[in-house]
């Protein structure tokens, strides 16, 4: 046991020489092919970083949503094999067996949240759009760009070993809750503890430099007022990562310091591990998840936040309208950031936690409910009286908010702490997650994706696939996840291999088989998403307009795409707030913000 | 100005979409909730043997390999082929035969299938929640309703809002949106009427969340009974005071994956934990609490009514936490107090005299170890800890 036997580090080192190898032929493509070595492999223009964690991120989210199904399929037809999970993993079981599940959720959820939806909101489009958007050249510090972006990669590697090293994998879920995490054999565990730790360096250096762009680099006229959400919400998400980050750090690295070393910041006292010496600490197992949420509940509004920022723009565009309380939706938002580092208490209700800390952290809870409201009427109201164009994007924005009124609605019942006895570790969980992180974040993803796509590669992507894979989505969507809140509230446990082994949970095979024939629609529709991606970067229908969706933010005063290093052809200058359409002043028309000003000044809405 | 109409090809199609979508879902849940077929339940009330196999005409709802429960038996089943080899690769979409194999079976409690898995089998009566035995449940189940009644009309607007909006305001040749970059007025409306619902809900649970989890009942008073937990990797120990009283002598009961207690009474439990993190799950007495190892954890409820009553392990806790469930079983006072005296004797006669009680079963290591390490004495029965 690593706890015992302490000091020796016993990682296979294979990883570790994986990441050596990838510096080595780093180092080749640099001394034999130094432009493309320049250009796509340690470029520091943001615009290739911003592609680089796109295409990376994604095919992550092939891995994902691959373990997802795999998750899926035991719920629904437990004790058989996953197709192919044989020959991937090297599992003769398929995934059956529980050691193989818990491997399975707890790889999805790191890999969804740690791989996926942070680098894409942040990383890609964070990279590509904001300076952009600010009028800037580039990012404040381009050399710690691409260094964000390459310390993704030993995270990947350790992330991906996690599976095949002796032992087994991490199998303690993503949230890796001491003492389990520590009594876990194989050495899975401690390659995801490394692997989040690089994770969290990444996030770092990236949150550094955008504050310092945000603040800095911002072109003349383009006064924190007149920029636009996207920008807002990547600076306050970086100020969110540069204080949460470093808690999750230390956390990991103490993690691993029990793991390998002895130590015992975890360890309680009175502790026997499977029969084997009694192990003692004079630790706390609480203090982990205490260090873990001050970290994850912020993150859980990374995941979001940004999201929020990009549909807004796109709203704004789809609507053709102004974003109804501009200054409200930055409010809230820093609302959000401030009362997310005050609420991580309401992941513990039942955790052993003092009840009586319980109720300060339902209060605050309950007060975060808030300022998500005032964004999601702001939206409606957005909507309301507007012209929509049928585009890609407006139906992305549309998913967003409908769907962000379920997730957030049911945070209030978790929120209540009598109900949440209930429906803590139920499906119920599940449901609220996957409502706002999927429902709503990775629709805001794929609408993004569409939007930016003509000014990322200079051509559009194929419209009628691009329909087809938002609604397909949308449709299957509702049933893999909806039906969990009721199964969850039923008591149907969430991490459990066979639920059915509980006669009170037999009653619900048949809708969690429907949900994952759901789950294959819905992946289906993704493999539509990723063919036309990858399709349109070289074949779809070239894009030379510099502003196709007649948006007004500074992004589209580019040349598409935009010119090398540098970015603008035309000095960037802010004649006015980032929203201009319906503007009385042009007729109705709309004014981009970098429109000079013509003899008529735009006219000032309340909030201008 | 907000007469605008839907671009005349894309309003039938969004329409008809939504009509399907609301549809499917109305349908498809109904569909999914049907019970998973009564005909392979009565195929094995009929066939008593383990070994045989038996066929049905759609088991296709039913899981590759699990247990079934059937009145008092659970019956361990394997989905077969033909030749009686197990199906392990999973195309059970596409017709595979509907023929299942019966592995084992036993009396629900037995070991031979599993301890207590699903003993106590509650179809739950409701949509949500399922139904409740606790006397604080009643209240808990008030607010959730009553929550269920604000959020439903809050989306119910919200959305209906939402799909007004989605079909009235297509772009239309011509015709400008209307310009509005925000009102003051609005914006605190929809900030205050939120915020005092919110308030409401707030200070609606206080007093409930302070009954259920901090006003524990004192150990000794005339209606209260006490019990202690010990989880284990993958196991739930229960112990009562026999006889005497008083945990930690030999005359105490051990119980693996069946916790015994009188009807009507307060049970106030001390949950500890040995190995790592679990958590007691009493899905029909709305009581949830993770026990953790290097805490003593004081918890209560009552049981309005006799009968076996599923307990669960909510947090994952390893290997087996899948497997890790037990039962309650709730007794009427008079049959409680004689099954207590049984025990209490049947275990004294087994320890007394002998140094250290080497209790057999399951639990006996756990409790001995526990009695008897001074780390742990130093938690014991202390519920400051928290
Ligand atoms: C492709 C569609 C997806 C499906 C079908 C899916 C399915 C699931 C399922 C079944 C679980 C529960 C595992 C269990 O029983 O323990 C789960 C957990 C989770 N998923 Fe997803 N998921 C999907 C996409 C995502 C995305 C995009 C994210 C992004 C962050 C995500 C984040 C999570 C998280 C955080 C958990 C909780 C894991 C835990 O705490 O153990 N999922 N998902
Ligand atoms: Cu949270
Ligand atoms: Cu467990």
């Amino acid at each position: 046991m690593h706890l015992m036997e302490a000091t020796d580090f016993n990682v296979t080192t294979t990883p570790w020489l994986v990441v050596l190898g990838l510096a080595v032929v780093m180092a080749a493509i640099r001394l034999g092919a130094p432009k493309f070595y320049n250009h796509y492999i340690w470029s520091q223009d943001h615009k290739m970083i911003g592609k680089q964690f796109l295409v990376s991120s994604l095919l992550w989210g092939l891995v994902g949503g691959m373990l997802a199904i795999g998750v899926r399929w035991q719920l629904a037809w437990p004790g058989t094999k996953v197709p192919g999970f044989e020959q991937l993993f090297g599992w003769t079981d398929g995934g059956a067996a529980p050691e193989h599940y818990n491997i399975m959720f707890t790889m999805h959820a790191s890999v969804m949240i740690f791989f996926v939806i942070i680098p894409l909101l942040v990383g890609a489009f964070g990279n590509f759009v904001v300076p952009l958007q600010l009028g800037a050249q580039d990012m404040a510090f381009p050399f710690l760009n691409a260094l964000s972006y390459w310390l993704m990669w030993p995270a990947f590697i350790f992330m991906a070993f996690s599976f095949y090293v002796p032992g087994d994998g991490a199998g303690a879920g993503w949230t890796s809750y001491p003492p389990l995490s520590e009594t876990m054999l194989g050495d899975g565990q401690t390659l995801w503890c490394m692997g989040v730790w690089f994770v969290g360096w990444s996030s770092i250096c990236g949150a550094v430099n955008y504050i310092t762009t945000i603040v800095k680099m911002r072109a003349k006229g383009i006064t924190l007022f007149r920029m636009p959400l996207t920008a807002w919400s990547i600076f306050i998400t970086s100020i969110l990562v540069l204080c949460a980050t470093p808690v999750l750090g230390s956390a990991v690295t103490m993690l691993l310091m029990d793991r390998e070393f002895g130590s015992s910041f975890f360890v309680p006292a009175a502790r026997v591990v499977s029969e084997s010496a009694q192990v003692t600490g004079t630790g706390q197992v609480i203090l982990w998840q205490h260090l873990f949420w001050f970290y994850s509940h912020p993150a859980v509004y990374i995941l979001v936040l940004p999201a929020m920022g990009m549909v807004s723009d796109m709203l704004a565009n789809a609507c053709q309208k102004p974003i109804f309380g501009y200054r409200p939706m930055v409010y809230s938002m820093a609302g959000i950031a401030f009362l997310g580092f005050i609420v991580w208490g309401h992941h513990m209700f039942q955790s052993g936690m003092n009840p009586a800390l319980g109720r300060t952290f339902m209060i605050a809870t309950m007060m975060i409910a808030l300022p998500s409201a005032v964004k999601t009427f702001n939206w409606l109201a957005t909507i309301y009286r507007s012209q929509m164009k049928m585009e890609v994007h407006t139906l992305a924005a549309l998913a967003f908010v409908s769907m962000w009124i379920i997730g957030g609605l049911s945070g209030i019942f978790m929120a209540a702490t009598p109900v949440d006895i209930q429906i803590h570790d139920t499906y119920a969980i599940v449901a609220h997650i996957h409502y706002v992180v999927f429902g709503s974040t990775l629709f805001a993803v794929f609408g993004s994706i569409y939007y930016w796509f003509p000014k990322m590669f200079g051509r559009f992507m194929n419209k009628p696939l691009a329909y087809t894979h938002m609604i397909v989505t949308f449709i299957a969507f509702q049933f893999t996840f909806f039906p969990m809140h009721v199964v969850g509230s039923r008591g149907m446990l969430r991490r459990t291999a066979d639920p059915y082994y509980y006669g009170n949970l037999q009653g619900m095979l048949p809708v969690n088989q429907l949900m994952t024939q759901a789950l294959l629609v819905l992946a289906a529709a993704q493999v539509i998403l990723a063919i036309n991606f990858f399709w349109s970067m070289y074949a779809g229908k070239r894009c030379t307009e510099r502003n196709p969706w007649n948006a007004t933010t500074m992004e589209w005063n580019t040349p598409t795409p935009p010119v090398g290093h540098g970015n603008f052809d035309l000095v960037p200058e802010a004649h006015r707030g980032p929203y201009g359409y319906a503007d009385p002043a042009a007729g109705g028309d709309v004014t981009t913000q970098f429109a000079p000003p013509s003899g008529k000044p735009p006219t000032k809405g309340i909030h201008a | 100005m907000t007469q605008s109409i839907a671009t005349p090809t894309s309003r039938p199609v969004l329409f008809v979409l939504a009509l399907v979508l609301v549809i499917a879902l109305v349908f498809g849940l109904r569909a999914a909730f049907e019970k998973p077929s009564t005909e392979l339940k009565t195929a094995l009330t009929a066939d008593k043997t383990a070994g045989s196999v038996i066929e049905v005409v759609d088991g296709r709802r039913l899981p590759g390999t699990g247990n079934i429960q059937i009145e008092d038996e659970l019956v361990a089943i394997q989905r077969v082929t033909k030749d009686g080899s197990p199906v392990n690769s999973g195309i059970l979409l596409l017709g595979n035969p509907d023929r299942f194999k019966i592995v084992e079976r036993g009396a629900a409690g037995s070991s031979a299938v599993a301890h207590a898995a699903g003993a106590a089998v509650k179809e739950p009566g409701t949509l949500f929640f399922p139904e409740n035995f606790a006397s604080f449940g009643d209240a808990v189940d008030g607010l959730f309703y009553l929550i269920l009644w604000i959020t439903g009309i809050a989306f119910i607007l919200t959305e209906a809002f939402w799909l007004y909006c989605l079909f009235a305001f297509w772009q239309k040749p011509g015709v400008r949106a209307h310009h509005s970059d925000g009102n003051h007025k609005l914006e605190i409306i929809w900030t205050l009427i939120p915020a005092a619902i919110l308030v409401l809900i707030a200070l609606l649970q206080a007093g409930m969340w302070r009954e259920m989890k901090m006003e524990i009942p004192p150990a000794g008073s005339p209606d209260v009974f006490e019990a202690e937990t010990a989880a284990q990797q993958f196991q739930w120990n229960f112990r009562l005071a026999g006889k005497d009283g008083k945990f930690g002598t030999v005359d105490d009961v051990p119980t693996v994956g069946e916790l015994h207690v009188p009807v009507g009474k307060k049970i106030r439990m001390t949950q500890r934990s040995v190995d790592v993190i679990h958590s007691f799950f009493l899905p029909n007495f709305r009581v949830k609490q993770d026990v953790v190892p290097g805490l003593a954890i004081p918890v209560w409820f009552d049981c309005s009514k006799p009968g076996r009553y599923p307990i669960m392990c909510a947090e994952l806790c390893g290997l087996g936490h899948t497997k890790m469930g037990a039962t309650l079983v709730v007794h009427e006072v008079a049959e409680f107090d004689k099954w207590l005296a049984a025990e209490s004797d049947k275990w004294q006669g087994e320890n007394e005299g002998q140094d250290r009680p080497d209790w057999s079963g399951g639990s006996a290591k756990i409790w001995w170890w526990w009695d008897s390490n001074p780390m742990a004495t130093k938690y014991q029965g202390d519920s400051k800890t928290r």
